[in-house]
């Protein structure tokens, strides 16, 4: 469990993706591109949390259980919303908003 | 007996002041802690159905008014639900038998254990201050928008109240998840775990998945009452559907806090009483995770009326019955476990019948409420009210008082009156159906629930189940009796009185503070039964 | 939750196994911190499904320069508590400390320039609740808009706090002495608990920050 840790280097790696990361999702949030805008804000973010997961959280050689618990969060948000939108997105057709 | 002068004291004698009691981080008192407090909500929420069945003996709303009336089933299924039947069995038998069964000294966290008990007290307290106050008129699941623009009922404090207890249930829950996956014992593998630990790992999940959901959506109704701001009100653009469905996606997994434990203890029952090992022992356990996870995906059957979409009704519909599969196969299994069996009809083992009984009626029953068709002609009647308390009741009750009796002398070192038991096992079984078999009836009829009056065709069925509550009353009152007589009077048990198989019946009864005198080492899987 | 000392607590075997126990257990947590603010992300799909309009309009009422600072600052911080960790596996102690210490200066800082928006929103009329004053079509569901952008900041702010005070504390351990190369287990887990605060205001930012920049 006492891997040697990266190098400063490398967390300074991090940190300018991170940054590369927040810069680009605000340039293109201004540009005009239908549904992408949509998308690519949830995107990138996803992008920054897999690098704060990891590489910040080591999330790769923490070991199965904690590999489940980190999805497991995840994955049951994605259950409430994907069964929630399920009801509201198959509703607006019958006409009621 | 020079053995006697190095046995370390039992974990009840470990300590004699109050103190020693209310400051524990032994997880065998804090068991009894919870055991004690629940037992008090417990006949509260029975005070309350007492009250609820006095009531409707006659047609005529002639006890009480329609309002008092809806505060008494609110204020018994919030007690029932959140103060009784959801930290019954993992907060009594669990923090008592987990670190037992899987030879560990405690659970991983002791002070969270013991802070999660105060904070069940402490929601508790909430739940009273609002019964005496006046009380709460919305349900127990506090529907929007009744409960956020209507209400003029305590409805704060309950939220308060619950929000709180949630928070219990997160913590017992991560605590159990981590004290079963690092605190196993030498040999102690994950297919050698007994299905008591197995359940109480499915639980684990389920609380510690489902309660955040319910937390922050009370939240949102208690900001929703005090800043009048509109996140399930319709006229500030919100969805009070919405509430409904985040307020079932946790309490429908809720069902399963409930009645997954009681599956655990009941494979533990079975398995000893017929002295055989389970049957399909990694079934069972695919079924309880199975449960666990399909639980989370069925929630919108209970809102197939309440306007969401028919495409999504259809899909929640057909989750439903999916997860009727790994239910089934857990009846199966007992059913073969059992199955030309040389069965002992102690008390546990009449509980455990019962529970099989009574689960299978809950079960099936709830299969037609999954039918959209039929469930649009059966929703809101006694049908529903039936289906679910022989779920919780004819199940999750059954089974709490089947794993009480079995564990009783493991416990307290004492051993019960055997013949009273069964007698109040028998009784409680033949009370439970009276009261609540011709509840189907009436709601198969079109009787609704949640009126204090109702038309006199129903006034025969109502007076069966009032009749059939008296009994049960008295089943539930009995034990009290029997068991307090027995901490006095009772035989002494020794290590394994029953002959059980598990960790737990290798120490001494009572158990001393740290279990084991030396860890125990694992080589075989549970119920080992046929082993010489 | 943890144990305050290197000793391992009673109930384990063994130190390892404490720190097994207490990891996972963070972990765990922070599965639950995602479903608490995971309530709140599913009601702002649903309303923002529901009304495109009023959420992009809402979106625009946001201060994107402070909210870009914000992810920043916090991203920064999650950056310095790394390297505090990773200072202290080393061996190290003095950086460590001051690592720490700037990790809960950026974070009063995160909470300090919310504060200066939650100001300027007051100024605005846009707070539900308290101080609204948005008038037109679109004012019930602009106002769902900034119901969940204040619950969701005000919970988000409530754990920076928290963190804050935890990676305080944690500071003074490691100036007194209390961990090793071998033993950190408590300033580990505080750390995961900051990094779980630092992803959230990740997804927080581009749902409420960047909606209707085009």
């Amino acid at each position: 469990m006492n891997a040697k840790p990266p190098s400063t280097g490398a967390h300074l790696m991090a940190l300018a993706t991170l940054g590369f990361l927040l810069a680009t999702s605000v340039f293109v949030a201004h540009f005009h591109l239908g549904a992408f805008n949509t998308f690519a804000g949830p995107a990138i973010a996803v992008l920054k949390a897999m690098v704060i997961l990891f590489f910040f959280m080591k999330l790769g050689t923490g070991g199965v259980p904690i590999r489940f618990a980190a999805c497991f969060g995840f994955v049951w948000l994605l259950i409430l919303i994907t069964l929630t939108m399920g009801d509201y997105l198959t509703r607006m057709p019958l006409g009621i908003r | 007996m020079t053995r006697a002068e190095h046995t370390p004291p039992s974990y009840l004698t470990d300590g004699n002041t109050l103190r020693s009691w209310l400051l524990t981080h032994d997880h065998k008192r804090i068991a009894i802690l919870y055991a004690v407090s629940i037992t008090f909500f417990f006949f509260l929420g029975g005070i309350a159905a007492a009250l609820i069945r006095l009531e409707l003996a006659t047609p005529a709303g002639d006890l009480m008014s329609a309002e008092t009336y809806n505060k008494t089933f609110t204020f018994h299924g919030v007690v029932m639900v959140w103060f009784f039947l959801i930290p019954s069995i993992p907060n009594t038998l669990g923090n008592f038998l987990l670190p037992l069964m899987i030879g560990a000294r405690d659970v991983a966290f002791p002070r969270l254990n013991l802070f999660s008990w105060y904070l069940y007290v402490t929601a508790g307290l909430f739940t009273i201050a609002c019964l005496l106050l006046g009380g709460v008129d919305t349900g127990w699941t506090f529907y929007t928008p009744f409960s956020t623009m209507f209400s003029n009922s305590h409805v704060m404090l309950t939220v308060v109240g619950v929000f709180i207890v949630g928070f219990s249930s997160i913590l017992t829950g991560l605590n159990f998840i981590v004290t079963i996956h690092t605190m196993r014992t030498r040999g102690m593998t994950w297919f050698r775990l007994p299905l008591f630990v197995w359940s109480m790992y499915g639980v684990s999940l389920v609380m510690v998945l489902a309660t955040p959901v319910l937390a922050m959506t009370l939240a949102l109704i208690a900001a929703e009452r005090l800043f009048g701001v509109g996140i399930f009100d319709p006229a500030l653009g919100g969805d009070p559907l919405l509430f409904q469905h985040f307020f079932w996606f946790y309490s429908h997994p809720a069902v399963y806090i409930m009645v997954l434990p009681s599956m655990g203890v009941v494979s533990e029952l079975i398995t000893a009483g017929v002295r055989r090992r389970i049957f399909g022992y990694r079934f069972m356990v695919y079924s309880i995770i199975g449960i666990a996870v399909v639980g989370f995906l069925v929630w919108g059957h209970h809102m197939f009326v309440s306007g969401q979409s028919m495409y999504a009704g259809i899909v929640f519909s057909i989750l439903s019955f999916i997860v009727a599969v790994p239910s089934a196969i857990k009846v199966f299994n007992w059913t073969a476990t059992l199955y030309k069996g040389d069965i002992a009809f102690g008390a546990p083992m009449i509980y455990a019948l019962g529970f099989v009984g009574l689960f299978m009626v809950g079960g099936l029953t709830g299969l037609f409420l999954a039918a959209v068709a039929l469930d649009v002609n059966l929703t809101d009647t006694y049908f529903v009210v039936a289906h679910f308390h022989y779920i919780m009741v004819g199940g999750a009750v059954m089974a709490y008082l089947g794993g009480i009796h079995f564990w009783w002398p493991k416990i307290t070192g004492r051993l019960y009156s055997e013949a009273w038991a069964r007698f109040a096992a028998i009784l409680m079984f033949l009370g439970f159906n009276l009261t609540f078999f011709p509840q189907f009836l009436a709601g198969a009829e079109g009787m609704p629930r949640r009126y204090h009056e109702y038309p006199a065709q129903f006034a025969l069925l109502n007076v069966l189940s009032s009749a059939g509550a008296a009994l049960l009353a008295a089943a539930y009152l009995l034990p009290i009796g029997y068991f307090l007589w027995s901490l006095r009077y009772g035989a002494v048990a020794g290590p394994d009185p029953w002959g059980a198989k598990g960790l737990e019946w290798e120490t001494a009864s009572p158990p001393p503070t740290h279990n084991f005198d030396r860890p125990p080492i694992v080589n075989d899987g549970p119920y080992a039964y046929d082993d010489p | 939750m943890s144990p305050t000392t290197t000793r391992h607590a009673e109930q384990f075997d063994d130190a390892a196994q404490q720190r097994e126990a207490a990891t996972f257990g963070m972990w765990t947590f922070l599965a639950t911190e995602i479903l608490f603010f995971g309530v709140l992300f599913a009601a702002y799909t649903v309303f923002r499904t529901l009304w495109p309009d009023a959420f992009a309009s809402g979106s625009r009422h946001t201060d994107l320069l402070l909210g870009s600072l914000e992810t920043a600052v916090l991203l920064t911080s999650s950056f310095t508590v790394a390297l505090a960790v990773r200072d202290i596996q080393l061996g190290g102690r003095a950086m460590a400390m001051w690592l720490l210490v700037a990790t809960a200066i950026l974070g009063v800082a995160f909470l300090a320039i919310h504060g200066v928006e939650y100001y300027a929103d007051y100024k605005a009329a846009v707070i539900p609740g308290i101080r609204y004053e948005e008038v037109g079509s679109l004012a019930p569901a602009k106002q769902l808009f900034f119901v969940l952008y204040y619950v969701t900041t005000l919970f988000h702010g409530l754990h920076v706090t928290i963190g804050v005070l935890l990676l305080a504390l944690m500071a003074r351990r490691v100036r007194r002495g209390d961990f090793s190369a071998d033993e950190y287990t408590p300033l580990e887990i505080s750390a995961l608990y900051w990094h779980l605060v630092d992803i959230v205001w990740v997804f927080v930012f581009p749902l409420y920050y960047l909606v209707g920049r085009s």
